[in-house]
């Protein structure tokens, strides 16, 4: 047990993984109850087309990443109708959108810099070797968005759950929703650069909905949420510490154990509800 | 010459087949599930290729079990919720096979991901029968499957099933989907599908027309963008998901 | 009077030239390949490369239609083989050319785990002989032609040979470090000692997870500077390899660039090994102070 504590990438995986699940559990919840669990996918995706955009405009991968993030959401606003009931297809021609367009740029991106590299978005996780810098920015970037979303936690419940009610209560439902897109877009994108695309959708979904079916109050929802993805991972990168060498010359891969045990309690917590 | 021939015919039997299922798509609000399915082509080739078997065996069995799952999880859960879990377990046992198997992977994600100019005279029958059978199978099953759309309760009044239609309708999404992606990328797929069904779901109130403008629309959005790649140079993709998003502003904008 | 000698020499090598029409067509899927096939072809072979990075990442990559225009009108396509560049293999079913696959000249079995072929000093000897006898046999007017520039080609590998054996004879043992299996095989037969655990290499290789401990083990080669040499692929980087080569950076490891297509600063493939292998040379005597 040492061992695996003392070791720098677990360590780094740790940190870097507790602060995605972190925020990603808050997040989740507020996505799982507005429905918005393909938009937050999408915005996953479309933000990695960033690492082609920094390329070419030769800038850096995070303000890329952070650029893309943000004219995803602004796509979304332009796209989404008000009625909830079409959020669905909105997500999906924006996801088609994004993709056609990063498929654009790296076709310049190979054409004019012909071999001189390219960037690749982070499919699956690089989260045992994260040079320290991007860690520290990564949990600041991390801490102000659940910071901010504390502040719009209240009304922002309100508007998930009872759209008439908040009018009538005077919220502002529309900047309400595009400050949440923005947090969804800074979060999904954090979670996709430090522990990759698959697992930021993961520990958006999974948490949040393994929590709302467990807890009963939306504070402990969150918590629950928060506490299960940070569960998932831990959990998982033990996994991947113990399985090395359980087929030699095979590597198990951590974003398998961490999916499976997001699946799991979420099956678990379905049973435990129905009992 | 017979080569670009080939070409324009793929492309437009994989519209056509896109097109009708886009409009059900969007009709029965399964857009998160249509982008989520096609997925199946990655862990179904990793598969085969680690276990030995053949690739078509794959890419069928993992395209079934998952709309199985998907149809199964979605009754007692929110379906969006239900679907990203799906994508994750999707992508996460494809990334588990690759590790497993420790051959040099370009290959598996090529498969995933196709390329429309690299088809050839051997996927025109894959594709002949996904741009055939989808849209007769859709239309046929054309009232089931908007009524349980539309309203369950009434449907099981009826006598209908709507659970037996939303397993059908996953299952025809899943293999079509799962074997027309190896062939022309996920993009293509996904692209051809939303916007097309979505701008006809809004412009026709009926089914029957809708489906039919649906692939209409499909049909000319892919030819389109295959012209203009050929035009410019620039990949395909680009046309059809910005053209699809295009499509659908448009008719937003017209229809208010 | 001799800048007017200049341009007639000019003007007699323009119209040489003009005389000399291609009469095949050769692609190269990678620009190795593709260098290769000019180097034997000369003027009377018109050799494209497709100039895709073949490890981009295939999630946002389309081929363009040029390029099935290209393959519809070559005579000849060399590909590497072991899917590395399986997309083509479907686009080329359909065309009348000739493909000439570097991994079945080399009699390679399908589950060879490292693909990057061209770094073996037997790859393109292979390919450069299979290439002339196509040409020999489709345009047989100029076979004198393409048999001295495979001669010609054969005698430029030489030096690099020679210096790969000085690199084993001074050095070999040495242990070194990679990120991917990308020059393993050069690196092999310079007799050197791959310390990076090959899972490691296969997890940065296909873009899945590594394991802890192949991490820990490979930052632990270089933190501790168990290696000489680092060799790091200068093409495909992600956060992971970047952050190992800041490490190396820090902890004074030589680095070694190596390459999944030509660099821009070699003209030729013989120019690129040769610069590999110096730049090997150098970083070893360099760590060995």
């Amino acid at each position: 047990m040492l061992e695996f504590l003392q070791s720098g990438p677990v360590q780094s995986a740790l940190l870097l993984s507790a602060a995605a699940a972190l925020l990603c559990g808050a997040l989740g919840l507020f996505t799982v109850l507005r429905g918005q669990a393909f938009a937050g996918h999408a915005l996953a995706d479309v933000s990695s087309a960033g690492g082609a955009g920094s390329l070419l405009f030769g800038i850096s991968p995070l303000l890329g990443f952070l650029l893309f993030g943000v004219a995803g959401v602004a796509g979304l606003e332009i796209l989404q109708p008000r009625r909830a009931a079409g959020r669905d297809e909105a997500a999906g021609i924006l996801l088609g959108a994004g993709l056609g367009g990063t498929a654009l740029l790296l076709h310049f991106c190979v054409t004019t810099h012909g071999a001189a590299g390219t960037a690749q978005a982070v499919m699956f996780g690089a989260m045992f070797s994260t040079p320290s810098d991007t860690a520290l920015w990564s949990c600041l970037l991390a801490g102000g968005c659940l910071a901010v979303l504390a502040l719009i936690a209240r009304p922002l419940l309100l508007a998930s759950l009872d759209e008439e009610l908040a009018r009538v209560a005077g919220v502002r439902l529309r900047a309400l929703g595009l400050v949440f897109l923005l947090l969804l877009a800074l979060g999904v994108t954090l979670a996709a650069m430090t522990v990759g695309a698959i697992l930021a959708t993961a520990l958006l979904i999974g948490p949040a909905a393994a929590g709302l079916r467990l807890a009963r109050g939306p504070l402990a929802a969150a918590l629950l949420s928060m506490a299960l993805g940070l569960a998932a991972c831990w959990g998982g990168i033990v996994l991947a510490y113990e399985s090395y060498g359980w087929i030699p010359g095979r590597t198990w891969p951590v974003s398998f154990f961490i999916v499976a045990l997001l699946l799991l309690f979420y099956a678990a917590a379905g049973l435990r509800r129905r009992a | 010459m017979s080569y670009l021939v080939e070409i324009w015919l793929a492309v437009g039997l994989v519209a056509l087949a896109a097109g009708a299922a886009g409009y059900i798509v969007v009709i029965r609000r399964a857009g998160f599930a249509a982008h989520a399915l096609p997925m199946a082509a990655f862990p179904g080739a990793a598969a085969a290729s680690l276990f030995g078997f053949p690739l078509w065996a794959g890419l069928a069995g993992v395209a079934l079990s998952g709309a199985g799952l998907l149809a199964l999880v979605q009754r007692t859960a929110r379906r969006d919720a239900a679907t990203a879990l799906l994508l994750a377990l999707l992508l996460a046992v494809g990334a588990l096979c690759l590790s497993l198997s420790g051959h040099y992977a370009g290959s598996v994600y090529g498969l995933l991901f196709g390329q429309v100019f690299a088809l050839g005279t051997e996927d025109l029958p894959v594709l002949g029968v996904i741009g055939l059978c989808v849209p007769v199978l859709l239309f046929l099953a054309l009232r089931p499957l908007s009524l349980s759309a539309l309203s369950p309760e009434l449907m099981r009044v009826q006598g209908g099933r709507p659970f037996a239609m939303e397993v059908f309708f996953l299952a025809v999404l899943a293999l079509a989907a799962g074997f027309a992606v190896p062939v022309t990328g996920a993009l293509l797929v996904f692209s051809l599908m939303l916007g097309p069904g979505a701008a006809a779901a809004r412009l026709c109130g009926s089914p029957l027309p809708g489906l039919a403008l649906a692939m209409g629309l499909a049909l000319g959005l892919a030819w389109a963008g295959l012209g203009l790649a050929f035009l410019t140079d620039w990949p395909v993709g680009f046309f059809t998901g910005v053209g699809a998003a295009a499509i659908y502003l448009l008719v937003r904008v017209k229809t208010g | 009077m001799l800048s007017r000698l200049g341009l007639g020499a000019v003007l007699a090598l323009a119209g040489q030239m003009a005389m000399a029409q291609p009469v095949l067509r050769a692609v190269g899927l990678e620009s190795q390949y593709a260098d290769v096939l000019a180097q034997i072809g000369g003027p009377y072979v018109k050799v494209s490369a497709i100039q895709s990075n073949p490890n981009t990442d295939p999630h946002e990559f389309e081929v363009t239609p040029s390029v099935a225009q290209i393959f519809q009108r070559a005579d000849l396509v060399v590909e590497n083989g072991l899917g590395y560049d399986g997309w083509a293999a479907e686009m080329l079913e359909g065309t009348h050319a000739k493909v000439l696959s570097a991994q079945k000249l080399l009699n390679l079995p399908d589950d060879t785990p490292n693909p990057h072929l061209w770094y073996r000093t037997d790859t393109m000897p292979a390919v450069a002989a299979s290439a002339a006898s196509f040409f020999e046999a489709k345009d047989p007017a100029h076979k004198a032609v393409y048999a001295a520039n495979l001669k010609k080609f054969d005698t430029s590998l030489v030096p690099w040979k020679r210096a790969l054996a000085q690199v084993k004879a001074k050095y070999a043992g040495a242990p070194i470090a990679v990120t991917e299996p990308v020059a393993d095989y050069m690196l092999q037969e310079a007799g050197l000692k791959i310390m990076t655990p090959l899972s490691f290499e296969l997890s940065i290789m296909n873009d899945t997870d590594p394991s802890p401990q192949d991490v820990a083990a490979e930052e632990a080669l270089l933190r501790g500077r168990r290696v000489r040499v680092f060799a790091y692929n200068e093409q495909v980087t992600d956060p992971q390899t970047q952050s190992l080569l800041t490490l190396a950076k820090r902890h004074d490891v030589q680095v070694l660039p190596v390459y999944e297509l030509m660099p821009a600063s070699a003209a030729h493939y013989q120019d690129w090994m040769m610069q590999t292998t110096e730049a090997l040379n150098q970083a070893l005597a360099a760590s060995a102070k």
